[in-house]
């Protein structure tokens, strides 16, 4: 009594194509128990009763598209993942934006480019808490704003949920963090309202134009590309300049770079830490 | 979410630490949770209050987990509960034969909690407006 046929080889193949040729996700030929094992659920929301129709559904909704690449990817995230990254933020990137809040900026405008369940928006949301208040400036945290965007809505609503429980707050957050920053509701950790009003997400497609986001002083775009095909990365890094400030930054993943690829940036770095800045 | 609204989630796991972490973890969505260490104590607690959400492992010894789900499948008044399959079964073909059976999502341990948590919301589909 299955609530979709199983997918024939045909089906396979063309979603197999459509992945590759949208969004750069390239499955092996016998990875056809993916599709369908992950799949199948989005299937029956849609009505569609063989993974053909399925396709057709992906082909005519734009809003489809970003669903599969949600179910067909892993959600994995920690606090201050990297800690080179963080260092390279706390002893370089900061202090150049706190010099351009000195000199009249209004704004620093961050966008973290796949935000999942929160983690990374929030952790730079404590490090500037931090930061600002060691260096005695405590209301300048309200000119920094965090925008965390992510391809699945499911994933959005937990970052904006902002509790967690004992495991994933663990990971990657120090005992010292934990305490100074979360409350404990019942068995889960409850961030601050005044961290959460840091930073604000939403749903959207990184296959879509950026302009309407605005521009950014500091974008994160860590471990999003690693599942996307060249071209596709090479699209991705040049919309990302196109709305990079001149003077802006780029942080990627710590095992991930721009070699080999055609992209408007070229890279620095600070102690092990690497960030990019337009060429 | 109000408490009238609490989604009431069973959890069917032999393993106590592994339902002690599954427990904290759907916590964090204000659930009611409740645990069963296995099909006989699962069908009992089902009878007794119907879950909105069941995650369920395959592996577990008397009735398994997949037998566990055609039963609750083939019961009118269960049919429609759905369940995430969390378990360390890794086969290809236990993984289709459990969606085409009809499990809503189909999770391999290790699993990371951002993905059970994501699955949950879109079963339960708490992230609509």
């Amino acid at each position: 009594m299955g609530r979709v046929a199983p997918i024939t080889e045909h089906e396979f193949n063309k979603i197999r194509d459509l992945l590759v040729s949208v969004c750069g996700i390239d499955l092996k030929p016998d990875q056809d128990y993916l599709v369908e094992t992950r799949l199948s659920e989005l299937a029956v929301q849609l009505g569609a009763t063989t993974f053909g129709e399925l396709h057709r559904h992906i082909i005519a909704d734009p809003e489809v598209m970003p669903k599969v690449v949600d179910l067909m990817t892993t959600n994995e995230t920690l606090w201050f993942r990297d800690a080179s990254c963080w260092l390279t933020l706390k002893d370089k990137l900061l202090p150049h934006f706190f010099e351009q809040l000195k000199e009249g900026k209004p704004k620093i405008r961050v966008w973290s480019a796949a935000s999942s369940t929160g983690q990374e928006a929030y952790s730079l949301a404590i490090l500037i808490d931090e930061e600002c208040r060691r260096l005695g400036h405590p209301e300048w945290v309200e000119r920094f704003e965090i925008r965390g965007t992510d391809i699945s809505t499911a994933a959005v609503f937990l970052a904006r949920q902002a509790r967690y429980d004992s495991f994933t707050v663990s990971r990657g957050l120090s005992a010292e963090r934990c305490a100074a920053y979360f409350h404990k509701e019942e068995n889960s950790y409850q961030l601050h309202q005044r961290i959460i009003d840091r930073a604000r997400f939403e749903h959207f497609n990184l296959m879509e134009s950026f302009a309407p986001l605005g521009r950014f002083d500091l974008v994160f775009c860590r471990n999003v590309a690693i599942y996307f095909s060249k071209s596709f990365k090479e699209e991705l890094f040049e919309k990302i300049a196109g709305v990079l400030n001149s003077d802006g930054f780029l942080l990627l993943g710590a095992t991930e770079s721009l070699f080999g690829l055609k992209a408007p940036f070229t890279s620095q770095s600070h102690l092990n830490g690497v960030y990019y800045v337009h060429k | 979410m109000s408490a009238e609204a609490k989604k009431r989630v069973l959890i069917i796991d032999d393993s106590q630490s592994l339902r002690n972490i599954l427990h904290e973890a759907l916590e964090v969505l204000r659930f009611e949770v409740s645990e069963a260490e296995g099909a006989e104590a699962a069908l009992a607690s089902v009878q007794a209050h119907l879950p909105d959400l069941i995650i369920l492992d395959w592996h577990m010894p008397g009735m398994d987990g997949y037998e566990l789900f055609l039963k609750l499948r083939d019961n009118p008044q269960t049919a429609e509960i759905p369940v995430i399959m969390l378990t360390a079964e890794d086969r290809k073909d236990s993984m289709l034969k459990a969606i085409r059976a009809g499990v809503r999502y189909y999770l391999t341990k290790p699993f990371t909690h951002e993905d059970l948590l994501t699955r949950v919301v879109q079963v339960l589909k708490l992230d609509l407006p």
